[in-house]
């Protein structure tokens, strides 16, 4: 596939740089939301709407943006769309809007964005950063619903809201708290051990890429992954 | 210098611009949402009216009647409201009180009868309760045991095996959770008996 | 009785972090050593109780519908709040540089960092949302960024307790901290046996 463009674009955010599997960004909402798979997908569209436009807004105004202003501008815009998506979800989605609650601000932080604008949709003409946007979404979506399964299965014993399995049977620890970190846990203890390349598993990952796991929660600064500048 | 100023002056005005356009575009989609939002949030009152005693059609604020000495109960009231069906007949109470929980406000809205019976409970407000365990007083199982009742000395206990009906039984693990909302109960259960 | 139990509640019951799980990746990313642990607790401690003071202020004078301008703005909190926020650190940063050295060489680094911490932007929602008054908001602020630091430097301390320990080759990195993570949530679960007021 060609390393440029839409589509590889596409490709990069779902499998290569998955961003909750591979890169473990914006793990506040992946460990918050993920309680049921409703909560995961109504948490994973909202974060990907925010995410396509701002990418493709933030690419449209690439060469207009100076640079010493480049923060406070990428912040006005991400904070802007994120009331946008706040204000209509509460209009037309209560139910979600009420579950999510303060999750949904609370995306303007989620490093997933700023990373994304700063070190692809900043340097990167519009189809791409389109692509790289949508990529992203739809990665991040399936990372919040493949965690969210396991934790809604063993946890409220249901898939999707229907229940599958009795009552008493139920190991509630898995929606609570803890069992959101031991869920994620495992999940990359299986990339470990499977070798496959995440951030959990930095040898197999560029060295610029190894540094950024959560970004050492930095996300403003967190900048080039493997591909953006033709490495690897 | 001159040439610092002036890029300094550039930058001012596109990040002034930025948020210019950010802003306008901001207060048109609230203005936009705000009927929708409104209306929602109306539906949603509705529809937990409708659920705690049904077929009401008009609802006529009666909190300045209710209101007074009410000593020893740590809830507050939010909204008393007498109900009558279309036909202008009365059918019964709906009080909305609140309590404190364990993870913040619980907020509850309960429908009597025009005998004072308990006829529905519904929680308007998604509640900060710990999820699996005090979140599980949201659950028909344990509010459905106040259902059908009368007063206000409703109690919590553990494993109640008496045929008291005004003893309730608490959420395994969340006595907090259940003393809040038992509070609450009895608050509204008290405010209806002083409505005529 | 009620401040004690928002201090309470917010510090240790449902710690920020551990929780309500605001703050991961700070506390996930620089927590490998106690000292840097604990300086960025502090930072975050700094942060939050001033960024709350300012937050409170703008959303009471300009935000709330009985504010200055009579209108219920309270849709631009998110904007307002992360803008107010991201140039208070940055604010904070250059006057430690300049008139605080001793200061800025404890917590500088992690200043940048802060911007996007949910837990920062969290608070100020989380106080602009319940309506606490000032006192309680202050309260609130310190609790929860209290209750922050109590939490990074615990992880951290035990970080570098097994260190040396023989981990199953699967578990290195990342999965063990998140095991550590989740155990001490279970931990903190305790608190909610306290029975406060």
């Amino acid at each position: 596939m060609k390393k440029e463009g839409f589509f590889y674009q596409i490709y990069n955010g779902i499998i290569k740089e998955n961003p909750t599997l591979v890169l473990m960004l914006g793990m506040c909402p992946t460990l918050a939301v993920t309680t049921s798979l409703t909560n995961a997908i109504g948490m994973g569209i909202s974060t990907s709407a925010v995410l396509i436009f701002s990418n493709i807004i933030i690419s449209l105004l690439r060469n207009i943006i100076p640079d010493r202003v480049r923060i406070p501008s990428y912040i006005v815009i991400v904070a802007s769309l994120v009331t946008i998506v706040d204000l209509l979800m509460q209009a037309y989605t209560p139910a979600l809007y009420e579950q999510l609650g303060i999750y949904i601000p609370l995306i303007v932080v989620n490093c997933i964005i700023f990373g994304r604008a700063e070190s692809f949709a900043a340097k990167n003409k519009i189809m791409p950063s389109l692509g790289d946007g949508v990529g992203m979404g739809i990665g991040f979506t399936i990372g919040l619903s493949i965690i969210a399964i396991v934790r809604e299965f063993l946890g409220s014993g249901s898939f999707y809201g229907i229940n599958i399995i009795p009552d008493e049977f139920h190991i509630s620890i898995f929606v609570l708290a803890p069992g959101a970190f031991f869920v994620l846990s495992i999940l990359t203890a299986i990339q470990n051990k499977l070798n496959l390349k995440g951030a959990s598993n930095p040898s197999n990952l560029s060295k610029s890429a190894s540094q950024i796991l959560s970004c050492n929660g930095d996300c403003m600064n967190c900048v080039s992954h493997i591909d953006i500048k033709g490495g690897n | 210098m001159t040439n610092l100023k002036t890029n300094f002056i550039k930058d001012a005005f596109t990040l002034c611009f930025i948020t210019l356009i950010a802003g306008l575009l901001l207060g048109f989609v609230y203005e936009n949402t705000k009927e929708p939002i409104a209306i929602s949030a109306q539906n949603k009152i509705k529809e937990a009216y409708e659920k705690v005693l049904s077929g009401g059609d008009t609802f006529i604020d009666i909190s300045g009647d209710v209101i007074g000495a009410s000593a020893g109960y740590e809830a507050s009231l939010i909204e008393a409201l007498k109900v009558e069906n279309k036909n202008g007949e009365k059918i019964g109470y709906i009080m909305t009180t609140s309590s404190r929980g364990f993870g913040g406000e619980i907020k509850v809205i309960v429908g009597f009868d025009n005998d004072k019976n308990i006829t529905g409970i519904a929680f308007p407000n998604v509640l900060s309760e710990t999820p699996g365990l005090g979140m599980k007083i949201t659950n028909e199982d344990f509010y459905f045991q106040y259902i059908g009742k009368k007063g206000s000395g409703f109690q919590i206990v553990k494993n109640n095996s008496s045929s008291n009906e005004l003893e309730i039984n608490a959420v395994t693990g969340a006595t907090v959770s259940s003393n809040a909302i038992n509070e609450a109960i009895n608050f509204a259960s008290m405010m209806a008996n002083r409505a005529e | 009785m009620n401040l004690l139990m928002i201090a309470i509640s917010s510090s240790l019951i449902s710690n920020v972090v551990l929780s309500r799980f605001l703050g991961i990746c700070p506390f996930i990313g620089v927590s490998n050593k106690k000292k840097t642990a604990t300086g960025m607790g502090l930072a975050v401690v700094f942060v939050i109780f001033l960024s709350n003071l300012l937050t409170f202020t703008i959303n009471y004078f300009f935000l709330e519908e009985t504010g200055l301008f009579n209108k219920d703005l309270r849709y631009l909190q998110t904007i307002v709040f992360i803008l107010v926020i991201a140039s208070l650190v940055q604010f904070v940063e250059m006057f430690l540089k300049k008139f605080i050295k001793s200061l800025y060489d404890a917590l500088g680094v992690y200043l940048p960092l802060i911007t996007t911490n949910c837990a920062v932007l969290g608070v100020a929602l989380t106080v602009a949302q319940e309506s606490y008054s000032l006192i309680e908001g202050v309260v609130y602020s310190l609790g929860t960024s209290i209750g922050f630091l109590i939490s990074i430097v615990l992880l951290a301390s035990i970080r570098e307790k097994i260190e040396e320990n023989d981990i199953p080759e699967s578990f290195k990195g990342k999965p063990i901290v998140l095991v550590i993570a989740g155990l001490m949530s279970i931990a903190f679960f305790g608190f909610s046996g306290l029975n406060i007021g």
